[in-house]
């Protein structure tokens, strides 16, 4: 019997083509079996002009994207990427942008791989395939896949992908990312890698399915047409490319940049890092007691502990494991194993494949060990429970992964690459936008994030973030023309602090009022607006960032305020004073706020927190607190009660002085105090374990060690061992 | 003197080293001088240039300043003095009024701006991200109450006494001047003007006076970012820099010139040194070429050029299109955002300055991002840089000639920079070093190329409907390279290739640009009588509005106002676009249903153009939030000598000899020959270097060059 003649490579099956390449990699350890990327180091500079020509194709596909998006995610802060795939999905080049895709999107094309499209599908030139289901592939619906063929003469020779994220995917309100949604159904649209057009153009079926059934369909649409435009024209380029270079070098020096980009990564990673265990753990809240959800059993406030272990071993490899983490739950956080994988993919590109290489390569040194199953990480009914948010314990848990390989940095010597990132608070809003249409009105800056210290110097000033390199915050005359409110403050929140000898980036708190909208809903964006517990970015000696809040102030005398020209409130201040001016409500609402009416005259306000300090604050030098006091980014209390250093003002010339001798008074004062202060390690030991042994914690964190152990014998293990605990002991 | 008719062009184009000169006659020759710019008082450098210029028409100028001066029908300067008070922070102290709650503008800045203009790389490292440092401290910096909504409504009133007090303490710092930019004043400028008032009253009341710019008379475009940028831009450097154009015309006054000065925009318009934005001329160093390139578009009736300049760290990209450069309303220079309307320069860095190293992690051949600089320069300068650079392995490679950069002024080291390639590079890699020099040759090239690619494409243009121009120092000796593969109807260079951005200055008419917000929307279907009211109220008003600006500028430079060509700008987008694209009106006023329909449809074909079918979606309907005006009247130009053709075989003299050159991996004997001594009509076969003092074209093994009856050298 004849076997059906495939579209890849020597008429085999895409199937065959992607099993026949995991098997060559589990023989050999190498890419595609390649043991010796011969192209690239005969002609390394024809290598060179090879790879340059697929990056420029990718670029000019990125910015022609962008040219044409609705979305102010897409030009105000470059919320998209463009990457060239092989045809069994593996990664080869990505443009700039957020690149966290470069295995999420090649996860879907094997995903189509493996499920037989090319036989049940149908595989052809022209046809346009769309997903955005983090079941399969992604770390949120709102992100959603364009994909293309590239044919060459008939057969199937790679795959670009475009990847946007959308304001409106039909969720449950506010469309996007919404927090008060527990079932799968309110996640909005999901589409599972479907063909949505052919010969180059969408499908009239599916624009007219767009139109009604999202509020943003125009921009939904136009987003699509601006992803399948650029995704054509590099396909024609990449044609030409294969002209130009010959099918045979394409297919071999296109893996090979994935198998050298391997084995650089390792060389990287044995250069720049100390190998050996780190840990780290990310307390994630889920506070969904008072979510107004259908599904009742949802209404519950939980802790999730993740646990993060990376082993860093002499060969260049890096292992990952998150046992201990707890169970999955009626929320819409819940992460699935694949996602990990696209945390890990932009933390990598900032921290250590930053050359312009970056592509599966960058990745495969990495092994990331399944997450206990049913844990939050891996949830075997994922298809049941809604996962719109889980990006939001990625986030947490990367941000402070970029720490511990900065620690093996720092221990290396490399102390200029050592930083980590804090994530963001906010709000998103939905409801009648200023012209009287009710749709999603979601905003989330991106650029109001403190990054972490670095070991040389301070962090840069609300100008980092995890998910993406190129953080901005756009500019406040689009935002509010895209949503009807009025952003009272771009002012540094001194507090949002992470104390050190190098301090963190500062972070900027959002204050929105809701302005020309006859009815607007408020809610939690992201949900991360909840540190009861503060994940701990410091780094040697350096101290955590201050406390993400969510505040909501009613003033009761707005327009009193107005016409008596009284001041507004445009700055959070010590956050012990807050709001004891304000005649009004003042509600802090530190968790996952539910959603609440607002109106002109609510304050919402986003305490944004940065990352870590690095080093012992009172190492830090008192010029650099003396700067931070004249430009208003300290206060006298930090300086002289965290930083210890001796300061007056000079009214005369209205800047700060340092004084040496009250320096190093309250700098050998505050040894002293932590000396009193300190008891012995076993003394601690004891008394923490009595406690441990009684369970004098609140009920949620029984409940966070009950859950770990439930899934994990060897963390159970652990613990136990940790706090000598008695065999019977039920955690 | 050389030349014997009457002068009637200077163009001068100070950079931050060099001040260039071009003067022009009444027959269209031309003589190019160089001098040393000085900061100090620009006035001097410019003098110079002019001395040495004329010195090759054997014409004493310092003595016959007096008799040719008044003949001169037009001295243009266009210069990067204002741009170098913005890199060396240098500029006059500057207070600021913003809104109240955004005091720290400056240290936040758009968080883009802490990566902005990074290469590829530090955009993607994070740890390489910092901000700028503030121009202006944020003790000068002081936020007012008050807020104009997105509907230019006021939302809340002006608080006149945090103003009054701002105002006050600013004047105690001793500012020398107050840049006030507040929300949406582009659309409602009420609150600035009020800022203004209340100010001068402050001022009046203590007796000193400093100028208040307000943000939307000097940019009235969407996002404060770029416009408070702008507005400081103008306080802090651009004001000052006025100063020494006053002095530049005073010296040429003093010698008996009769107009004022004229300075190049960066939008490619000419105007009077008292023109009120004079900040729009800080930029235009870059785009003499572009302009130069129009000119010659317009002369040879060819319209899409690719127009391409490289030098010692960087590679600018622009392009016309149908005779008229392409131009953004926002840009990013100096890591800075800015609402300055700038013909499209796409910059990336490749220059023949830039260090070539050998990654030690992953063996692979790096080329910048850093560049050697005049100082210490590439290897062969000798100058203390052992780090071998792109210009080093053209020398090694036998392109470039160690007796003949700069004239001959400068002797390079050719040994000391083939040592330095061996020993950093090529031995790291086990590989030849005339191997690795080409392949360095190669890949620049390549960068260069796919930059172009990346240009033309994002914007969905293809080669094949341009021709390309290379100028700049160094564009000739790659642009063989740097154009291989694409299929362009044709690619040039010109004897003067380095000279070309003065001769651009020199070529360019009066003309001036203006801009004004607008809300006009179109949706789907939308009835005649809507699309009627949409183009009279919105659209006749705002270009009314402009023509009577337009009109009162020409008047206060003395200039024919009926005489002006007028075109009526239009930036259209699908409703709900977040980028629109610039539509020249086909009709001055919309006075029917269908003059709308006609400017949509000239939308909806630069649309299909630039972004192909699939992105059209007109049931969006459509936007425009801006419009634009320019208005424009000939001045003298140099005339571009049009020669008869002489013979393909180029005179004896122009062969200078032969040398050794390293292309495609072997030794070939190279014809070299003088550019200037080449006739219009000659042709050459590669391989072959042809040389002038300040630039060197390299014709590649099976390739040729003609020129043209232009003058121009076009690749084959």
């Amino acid at each position: 019997m004849n076997e059906r003649r495939g579209i890849g490579d020597r008429g085999r099956t895409l199937k065959q083509m992607l099993e026949d390449n995991e098997r060559l990699y589990q023989e050999t350890g190498c890419y595609a079996g390649i043991v010796e990327p011969r192209l690239l180091r005969e002609d390394p500079v024809r290598a060179e002009l090879f790879h340059s020509r697929i990056m420029a194709a990718l670029i000019a596909g990125r910015e022609t994207t962008r040219m044409i998006s609705g979305s102010p995610y897409v030009r105000e802060v470059a919320e998209l990427c463009i990457g060239l795939y092989t045809p069994e999905g593996d990664n080869i080049a990505q443009s700039t942008g957020i690149q966290v895709h470069i295995r999420l999107m090649g996860d879907n094309i094997q995903w189509m791989v493996r499920n037989n499209y090319e036989e049940e599908v149908g595989i052809e030139e022209g046809d346009l395939f769309i997903a955005n289901d983090p079941v399969i592939s992604g770390v949120h619906a709102a992100d959603v896949y364009d994909m293309l063929p590239i044919f060459h003469d008939g057969e199937l020779v790679g795959w670009v992908c475009t990847v946007i994220m959308e304001v409106d995917i039909g969720a449950v309100s506010p469309g996007c990312m919404p927090t008060p949604n527990v079932e799968r159904g309110t996640d909005g649209l999901k589409f599972c890698c479907e063909k949505v057009g052919s010969k180059d153009r969408l499908r009239r079926d599916f624009e007219h399915k767009i139109s009604i059934s999202l509020d943003m369909s125009d921009i939904f649409l136009l987003d699509r047409k601006g992803a399948i435009a650029a995704n054509i024209r590099v396909r024609e380029e990449i044609r030409n490319i294969i002209r130009e270079f010959g099918l045979e070098y394409f297919k071999g020096a296109t893996r090979e940049l994935i198998e050298e980009e391997r084995r650089n990564q390792m060389a990287r990673i044995r250069q720049r890092t100390v190998p050996g265990r780190y840990r780290d753990v990310v307390p994630a809240e889920f506070p969904m007691a008072n979510q107004p959800v259908s599904w009742v059993p949802a209404n519950r406030d939980v802790i999730r502990l993740i646990p993060i272990q990376m082993d860093i071993l002499p060969s260049g490899r890096i292992v990952l494991d998150f046992e201990g983490t707890g169970e999955w739950g009626w929320h819409p956080f819940n992460a699935t194993p694949k996602a990990l994988w696209g945390g890990l993919s932009i933390s990598v590109v900032q921290t250590l494949s930053y050359d312009g290489r970056a592509n599966l390569g960058s990745l495969l040194p990495f092994e990331i060990k399944e997450p206990p199953v049913d844990s939050l990480l891996n949830p075997s009914q994922v298809r049941q429970l809604a996962t719109s948010t889980m990006w939001s314990p990625l986030l947490d848990i990367y941000g402070l992964w970029m720490g511990m390989l900065g620690a093996a940095f720092y221990l290396r010597g490399f102390r200029e690459e050592t930083f980590n990132m804090r994530s963001s608070s906010g709000w998103q809003m939905y409801g009648y936008d200023q012209y009287g249409t009710k749709r999603p009105l979601m905003l989330s800056p991106l650029g109001n994030f403190g990054p972490g210290a670095t070991g040389v110097c301070d962090g840069v000033d609300n100008a980092g973030w995890v998910a993406t390199p190129e953080t901005d915050m756009g500019s406040v005359e689009v935002w509010e023309l895209f949503a009807p409110h009025l952003d009272f403050t771009r002012r540094f929140e001194p507090y949002s602090v992470g104390y050190g000898r190098f301090r963190s980036g500062l972070a900027i708190p959002t204050m929105y009022m809701p302005h020309g909208s006859r009815q607007m809903v408020a809610s939690g964006a992201i949900g991360c607006a909840h540190d009861r517990i503060i994940p701990n970015l410091g780094l040697f000696g350096g101290y955590p960032g201050g406390r993400r809040n969510t505040i909501l102030v009613r003033y009761a005398n707005y327009q009193e305020l107005l016409e008596k020209r009284q001041p507004l409130l445009c700055e959070i201040g010590d956050p012990r004073e807050f709001g004891q001016q304000i005649q009004g409500e003042v509600l802090f609402l530190d968790h996952v706020l539910p959603p609440v009416e607002v109106h002109e005259g609510d304050l919402m306000i986003a305490d944004n927190a940065a990352a870590g300090g690095l080093g012992d604050p009172i190492d830090r030098s008192p010029a650099s607190v003396v700067s931070d006091l004249d430009e208003g980014l300290a206060t006298e209390w930090m300086a002289r009660n965290v930083y210890c250093v001796g300061v007056s003002y000079d009214d005369e010339t209205k800047t700060w002085r340092t004084d040496e001798a009250e320096t190093k008074r309250l700098r050998e004062a505050k040894r002293k105090e932590r000396l009193a202060r300190g008891v012995p390690v076993k003394e601690w030991w004891q008394q923490a374990r009595q406690r441990f042994m009684a369970r004098s914690f609140d009920d949620r964190i029984v409940e966070m060690y009950r859950s770990s152990a439930s899934l994990s014998q060897t963390f159970a293990q652990e613990v136990k061992d940790f706090w000598a605990l008695p065999d019977n002991f039920a955690l | 003197m050389g030349s014997d008719k009457r002068v009637q062009i200077i163009a001068s184009d100070a950079g931050g080293t060099m001040t260039d000169m071009m003067v022009v006659d009444s027959e269209g020759n031309f003589t190019i001088g160089k001098a040393a710019t000085t900061p100090e008082d620009q006035s001097v450098g410019f003098w110079e240039s002019l001395i040495d210029a004329f010195e090759y028409w054997d014409t004493d100028f310092q003595e016959e300043a007096g008799r040719i001066l008044p003949g001169v029908e037009a001295v243009v300067y266009s210069g990067t003095s204002m741009m170098n008070t913005l890199l060396t922070a240098t500029g006059r102290k500057v207070g600021v009024i913003t809104q109240r709650g955004d005091e720290d503008v400056f240290l936040h800045e758009r968080s883009r701006q802490t990566w902005a203009g990074y290469p590829y790389q530090d955009i993607l490292h994070h740890v390489t991200h910092r901000h700028n440092r503030p121009l202006v401290p944020k003790r000068l910096v002081k936020g007012v109450t008050g807020r104009i909504d997105m509907f230019t409504m006021e939302a809340i009133p002006l608080y006149e006494d945090e103003v009054r007090r701002s105002v006050e303490e600013l004047l105690d710092e001793g500012v020398d001047a107050i840049a006030v930019c507040l929300l949406y004043s582009y659309m409602n400028p009420a609150h600035e003007l009020r800022v203004a008032e209340i100010a001068s009253e402050v001022m009046k009341k203590r007796g000193r006076e400093v100028p208040v710019y307000l943000s939307h008379k000097l940019a009235p475009i969407m996002r404060e970012q770029g416009r408070l940028n702008t507005v400081v831009l103008h306080a802090y450097a651009a004001e000052p820099g006025r100063e020494q154009l006053f002095r530049i015309e005073e010296k040429l006054k003093g010698s008996g010139y009769r107009y004022p000065l004229q300075i190049v925009l960066s939008h490619g318009g000419l105007t009077d040194i008292r023109y009120p934005r004079i900040h729009e001329a800080c930029f235009s160093g870059p785009i003499g070429g572009l302009l130069g390139a129009r000119y010659l578009a317009q002369e040879m009736g060819t319209g899409n050029w690719v127009c391409t300049d490289m030098g010692g760290t960087s590679f600018d990209v622009g392009l016309i299109m149908g005779g008229e450069p392409m131009m953004e309303r926002e840009v990013v220079i100096t890591r800075r955002i800015y609402n300055i309307p700038t013909l499209l320069m796409d910059t990336i860095g490749a220059g023949t300055g830039m260090y070539v190293t050998i990654d030690p992690i992953t063996n692979r051949i790096k080329i910048g991002p850093e560049s050697a600089g005049a100082e210490p320069g590439p290897v062969c300068y000798e100058m203390g840089n052992e780090v071998p650079t792109v210009m080093d392995c053209c020398l090694i490679m036998g392109i470039l000639n160690p007796d003949n950069y700069l004239g001959g002024k400068l002797k390079l080291n050719k040994e000391l920079a083939l040592n330095a390639i061996k020993e950093k590079c090529a031995d790291v890699l086990h590989v030849d070093p005339y191997y690795l020099a080409e392949g360095v040759y190669r890949l620049i090239n390549s960068s260069m190329r796919e930059h172009i690619r990346a240009v033309l494409y994002a914007r969905g243009f293809s080669p094949a409907d341009y021709h390309l121009l290379s100028y700049g120092g160094a564009g000739p000796m790659h642009v063989a390279g740097y154009t291989e593969g694409l299929p362009f109807k044709g690619v040039a260079t010109l004897p003067w290739a380095a000279a070309f951005s003065s001769f651009g200055c020199a070529a360019v008419d009066i003309s001036h640009r203006y801009q004004k917000s607008t809300g006009v929307i179109i949706p789907d279907g939308a009835e005649d009588s809507w699309k009627l009211m949409m183009g009279q109220m919105m659209l006749n008003a705002g270009w009314e509005e402009l023509e009577k600006l337009a009109a009162a500028d020409f008047a206060a430079e003395g200039l024919p106002w009926e005489e002006a060509r007028v075109q009526q700008i239009a930036y259209v987008r699908y409703g709900g676009q977040m980028e629109d694209l610039q539509v020249v009106s086909p009709v001055a006023r919309i006075n029917s249903p269908e003059d709308m329909d006609r400017l949509i449809a000239t939308f909806e074909d630069l649309y299909e153009k630039v972004y192909a079918g699939v992105a059209k979606h007109p049931q969006a309907g459509y936007q425009i939030m801006e419009l634009g005006l320019t208005a424009t009247v000939p001045k003298v130009k140099p005339r571009l000598p049009r020669l008869p053709l002489e013979g393909k075989e180029p005179a004896k003299e122009a062969i200078k000899g032969e040398r050794e050159v390293y292309i495609n991996g072997r030794w070939h004997r190279a014809t070299i020959y003088d550019m200037d001594t080449l006739r219009p009509g000659n042709e050459i076969e590669g391989i072959a270097v042809v040389e002038a003092p300040a630039t060197t074209f390299f014709i590649p093994p099976a390739r040729r060059a003609r020129m043209d009856e232009w003058s121009l050298l076009w690749l084959g």
